[in-house]
């Protein structure tokens, strides 16, 4: 094979920015360095790819800079190397995201305009319409972000606004099955609709979905650290002014926590974007110490129910911690796919991922053999309708990854084929969804 | 002869700064200037030196621009600005100090050629 000294330095580039936070100022920087380097030692007589060897080799990687700096130098010097240029807030920005935050929080007061509280006769409408409070915020900024066309934008609104009717104008009996399903899948809806917004008008790319995925991985981890902390701020100040004897249960949770579970998208969102290298570290790695553990767990789930000859589904409800866990290996696996290069090749990383995937499907096969015999003998609920249909949803999910990373491993071809169809089957979520907000109510009497 | 890490990171600022005030540069050019004037005894590695110009660009005193070279590519030129002058001044003297110390200490004594 012909040595493509063009192409080499693209793998180089690639994998210096995907195993650093370098931005691409220093990435450009670094490869005309490179460049120097081999043009000089093509000049004493070497071979081009011998002078790449030994120019990446000289540069050494950006990993071994900071470890040589870290000794060389008590004042941390090698930290600079790795503070983004914009990592300082800007107060813009921080004043935007502020209103933001505070407007999220004004528009889940709107309930109180119409007399409903947060008690628990009010509960479950705030329930439901927990997502219309902070999705068309981020759907507003990210539109703006985009540049979106003015004629999608306008449809992405009136699919909120139908919606939001939906949510408010259908009849729920309060604590009904159906408003509960709702107020579970309306988010789900609404952060397909976010995706639309952030993908603005290359939505038909494959790359901008998966950059969504990405983004939904690491919005999910801010947003869980933001709600440990706040959980915690919450409890304290509860606590010390019980200690001095001001009632605080109350103006706590309706103002205090209240904002605070709706600032919190809105906030994790601006972090993602804002300290990327944060978390983009801490993921991958996240993923690849558990996703060997859920396989082992799986496979020796797998081993029990074998022996003990018991059917999986002694629990009527076993059908919805299955969903659970098809959910977590289509989210874990998607995610850890997102943060790796399109164009890597087949390794041991992707061989785990299968075996999840293969012991993921079979489960649920299992399980799905169990129950469908006996569905009609449960007699069909909303909640068992749902739960069956995101099980078939995420099974097909897990057949078309399994089939394209088939595929992938025969033909050693990269990930972009896996993503096209990925990218393309989100729309049977957002029509699952749309059926599970829009229909399933009034097909079973909002009850 | 080579130098201990110590004092070839202590003298990384200095030398950076006064060479960037007789001519504009980029990273590579630096590295085989101060290669070339120290007779090979101070070779930086790449590792070092972008933090360190990253670092002086942070505080102000060099500046970066992007140019095109003769080779046609995109090249991160670093120049000293006002600020970075003042402080070789003051870097200057205080070497200086440090030299004439050393000096009068009888360090540089045996001055019988290397």
């Amino acid at each position: 094979m012909e040595f493509d000294l063009e192409a080499e330095i693209a793998a180089w580039r690639d994998a210096l920015q995907k195993a650093n936070h370098l931005d691409t100022e220093m990435i450009q920087e670094l490869e005309d360095h490179l460049r120097d380097e081999i043009e000089s030692l093509v000049q004493t007589g070497l071979r081009e790819d011998e002078a790449l060897i030994i120019g990446i080799r000289r540069l050494g990687n950006a990993r071994e800079i900071g470890r040589e700096l870290a000794h060389v130098n008590s004042d941390k010097l090698w930290k600079h190397l790795f503070e983004p240029p914009t990592a300082d807030l800007n107060p813009r920005e921080v004043a935007w995201i502020v209103a933001a935050a505070l407007l999220a929080a004004f528009l889940g007061k709107i309930p109180l305009l119409f007399g409903v509280s947060l008690n628990d006769a009010g509960w479950d409408v705030y329930a439901r319409n927990a997502s219309l409070f902070v999705a068309p915020i981020l759907m507003v900024a990210y539109v703006l972000k985009s540049g979106y066309r003015p004629a999608r934008g306008a449809v992405l609104f009136a699919a909120v606004i139908s919606a939001a009717l939906a949510t408010n104008l259908y009849p729920f009996r309060p604590g009904s099955d159906t408003s509960l399903l709702l107020a579970l899948h309306l988010p789900l809806l609404m952060w397909l609709g976010v995706g639309l917004a952030y993908c603005g008008d290359e939505w038909q790319t494959v790359r901008a979905p998966v950059d969504f995925i990405r983004f939904t991985g690491e919005f999910f981890l801010y947003s869980v650290l933001i709600l440990c902390g706040g959980g915690v701020l919450t409890a304290l100040i509860a606590t010390f002014f019980e200690a001095i004897d001001i009632p605080s249960e109350s103006w706590v949770i309706e103002y205090v926590a209240f904002s605070g579970l709706l600032a919190t998208p809105v906030v994790a969102a601006y972090l993602v974007e804002k300290k990327r290298s944060l978390i983009e570290n801490l993921a991958p790695v996240l993923a690849r110490i558990f996703i060997p553990l859920f396989v082992l767990m799986m496979i020796g789930y797998i081993a029990a129910v074998l022996i003990q000859q018991k059917s999986i589904v002694q629990d009527r409800d076993m059908l919805i911690v299955i969903d659970v866990l098809l959910l977590l290996v289509v989210g874990m696996v998607l995610y850890d796919l997102s943060a790796r290069g399109e164009s890597e090749a087949f390794s041991f990383a992707h061989g785990l991922n299968i075996s999840l995937i293969a012991a993921a499907i079979l489960i649920d096969a299992i399980a799905l053999y169990g129950i469908l015999g006996r569905l009609s003998e449960y007699g069909f609920t909303p909640n068992r309708v749902a739960a069956l249909g995101e099980n078939v949803l995420l099974l097909g999910n897990l057949l078309v990854l399994g089939a394209a990373y088939v595929r992938m491993a025969r033909a050693g071809s990269g990930l972009s084929h896996l993503w096209l169809w990925q990218v393309r089957y989100f729309a049977v979520y957002a029509a699952w969804f749309t059926f599970v907000v829009f229909a399933l109510p009034p097909l079973f009497g909002f009850r | 002869m080579t130098i201990n890490r110590d004092l070839v990171a202590a003298s990384a600022t200095p030398l950076l700064l006064a060479l960037l005030d007789t001519e504009e540069s980029y990273g590579y050019r630096i590295i085989q200037r101060i290669k070339e004037s120290s007779n090979g005894a101070i070779e930086w590695s790449e590792g070092m030196l972008y933090p360190v110009l990253h670092r002086l660009e942070k505080r102000g005193l060099v500046s970066s621009s992007w140019k095109v070279s003769e080779q046609g590519r995109r090249r991160k030129y670093y120049a000293l600005t006002q600020k970075g002058r003042e402080e070789l001044q003051r870097q200057r003297r205080e070497w200086l100090a440090v030299q004439g110390t050393l000096h009068r200490i009888g360090f540089m004594a045996p001055a019988n050629g290397e």
